[in-house]
């Protein structure tokens, strides 16, 4: 989840500026990672998105809303517009996926095909969150291709939330799940592998691998390779291999930070991550990790070209667009 | 009528279209600030519908070096104060902007009018003053004009909460700009004196404290409650010289 007032992409006054850059990635994709609603719930809209993805060359992309909204407290002068942007809490808000099927609803066939919608839109710590999980999707039956981004140890956001803390290895979540799989689901989760002041070790990883373990037919996407801000554990690219090689349905996607800081740090690719991509490349997709500001689709997603040159064209394919395809592309009704 | 994808930019041989605030920050960020004035210039004619809306307007100013926010605030011209809309947005505005140039570009650009038109209470001139310094204080002071500041405070508290968000010396053109006849007659009770006392510092205090009669200070203060609730607020040298008239008016009453 990226912040909104920190873009990834940000200004180098020494790099030569080129308006090139608003028509994204050279090589078509699909963004396995998009919030078209932020966090007060508002969003720019279906066409806006569409306008976005066709001047980004963007073919598809898998859309989310946003399971916290974050409280205009009553003695804030201000309106928040983010969840950073003051002390006031955050609560669990089950109306973002209503605005985003009724968004997707409101497009013509077409544009409406393009798009890979999750619902996310539940207390994932509630005894009552399948409960949730079930009537958001019998409502919008048409509509959804998987469930996420489920926020669950997520650092400063975890702190701000109301309720308990979230994560992978909740109770609440097995019926979820359960759910998914019945129906093969895909279900995108960010899990921080480690908190802010541990970066010696991932204290969080186990509470993933729990999940994992426990239901090892489940399509569970880890967002982002579980990094976030201010958090980086040693072994990154050797954590990341082990989890894809012991539980074969774990996919994971490379958005936001993880490229920027890990992956391909100062623009120069790690050669570690990309023989991690090519042995790895039909588990692992991308994403821009927009909180809507869908204008800024070109640049975040130009930015991986330095990384996608350097793959077989294969691995590429894999990567922009066929291990998105196969995990999310699977409608409800159609799978 | 803005075309269906927005109006055309071209740098260096690249053409985009911007149709929102958003699509232009993005295109200014990917020319790395390097062609930010020629982006500007292009666009011109057709910046206030691209920008649209105060947070449009934050988010261009913010990404803008002073020379070209002072540019913007220029190119605006009439159409600024239907864009900055609200006085909560001028106030955020102003407190992003840390150039006294670029505020005062930006006041000017609004003119009298303009400002007249956002700021209808006190507590949004207070909020605007909070985040403007020395001459663009005046600025704002003076472009509001006496008239509509005579009319603008009807309470000795409200007036208090703007006299807060500046200093000494735009204390002192304010109540000029009033006049201590008008100043005097906001003071309604014991809390419009406790809170306009408080927001001045002693070398204001006591002239408006000398400009009540005796009689006046009566009705002010109408017991003991009531002067115990305005002791909390008084400073030494102001206890020092209210409390005998107090004590003096009430005897006689």
């Amino acid at each position: 989840m990226p912040n909104e007032s920190i873009p990834t992409w940000t200004r180098d006054p020494a790099r030569r500026g080129s308006l090139a850059r608003l028509r994204g990635s050279k090589y078509p994709l699909i963004d396995a990672h998009l919030h078209v609603v932020n966090f007060v719930q508002e969003t720019p809209g279906a066409e806006a998105l569409i306008r976005a993805m066709d001047r980004a060359n963007v073919g598809r992309a898998v859309i989310f809303g946003l399971p916290v909204a974050k409280m205009w407290d009553e003695h804030d002068r201000e309106p928040p517009d983010y969840y950073l942007a003051n002390d006031a809490r955050c609560y669990y808000y089950g109306g973002t996926d209503a605005l985003v099927a009724e968004m997707v609803r409101s497009l013509p066939e077409e544009p409406r095909g393009r798009l890979y919608p999750l619902l996310c839109g539940f207390n994932p710590t509630d005894g009552f969150a399948i409960r949730d999980v079930r009537r958001t999707y019998e409502a919008y039956p048409d509509v959804w291709a998987g469930i996420g981004e489920l926020l669950l140890r997520h650092d400063d956001l975890t702190a701000l939330t109301q309720g308990d803390v979230a994560r992978a290895n909740h109770r609440a979540l097995w019926p979820v799940y359960e759910f998914a799989t019945e129906r093969d689901l895909p279900v995108l989760l960010h899990q921080n592998v480690t908190s802010v002041s541990k970066s010696d070790h991932p204290v969080y990883l186990y509470e993933l691998e729990e999940a994992l373990r426990d239901f090892p037919r489940t399509r569970f996407i880890l967002a982002h390779c579980g990094i976030s801000r201010r958090v980086n554990v040693p072994f990154y690219h050797q954590m990341v291999r082990r989890l894809l090689e012991q539980y074969p349905r774990l996919v994971v996607d490379y958005s936001w930070i993880i490229f920027d800081e890990i992956i391909c740090p100062g623009g120069v690719p790690r050669d570690e991550w990309l023989a991690l991509t090519e042995q790895q490349s039909e588990r692992i997709c991308l994403g821009s990790d927009l909180v809507t500001r869908f204008e800024r689709l070109g640049p975040e997603l130009q930015r991986y070209d330095v990384f996608l040159d350097q793959l077989s064209e294969t691995a590429r394919a894999n990567v922009c667009w066929r291990t998105a395809e196969r995990v999310y592309g699977r409608k409800a009704g159609e799978a | 009528m803005m075309p269906s994808d927005g109006y055309p930019l071209t740098i260096e041989g690249e053409r985009t279209d911007v149709a929102t605030a958003g699509e232009l920050v993005a295109a200014l960020d990917v020319l790395e600030g390097q062609h930010d004035r020629e982006a500007l210039e292009q666009l011109r004619p057709h910046l206030a519908d691209v920008i649209e809306k105060p947070p449009g307007l934050q988010a261009v100013m913010t990404v803008l070096q002073p020379e070209d926010q002072l540019f913007l605030a220029e190119a605006l011209g009439d159409r600024l104060v239907e864009v900055v809309a609200t006085p909560q947005a001028l106030r955020d505005l102003l407190a992003a902007l840390a150039d006294d140039r670029v505020e005062e570009a930006l006041l000017r650009a609004l003119g009298g009018s303009g400002l007249r038109e956002l700021v209808r209470t006190p507590g949004e001139l207070a909020e605007i003053l909070e985040w403007v310094y020395g001459a663009s204080d005046a600025l704002v002071l003076e472009l509001l004009a006496q008239d509509f500041l005579v009319r603008l405070f009807q309470t000795g508290e409200e007036l208090g909460l703007v006299l807060r968000s500046v200093d000494t010396a735009r204390q002192r053109e304010l109540i000029g700009m009033l006049g201590w006849d008008r100043v005097v007659s906001l003071v309604r009770d014991e809390r419009d004196l406790a809170y306009l006392l408080r927001a001045l510092p002693s070398a204001l205090s006591r002239p408006l404290l000398e400009h009540f009669t005796d009689a006046g200070l009566r009705d002010l203060i109408r017991d003991e409650c009531a002067w115990r609730y305005v002791q909390r607020f008084l400073e030494a040298d102001e206890l020092a010289y209210l409390a005998p008239r107090w004590e003096a008016a009430s005897h006689a009453q």
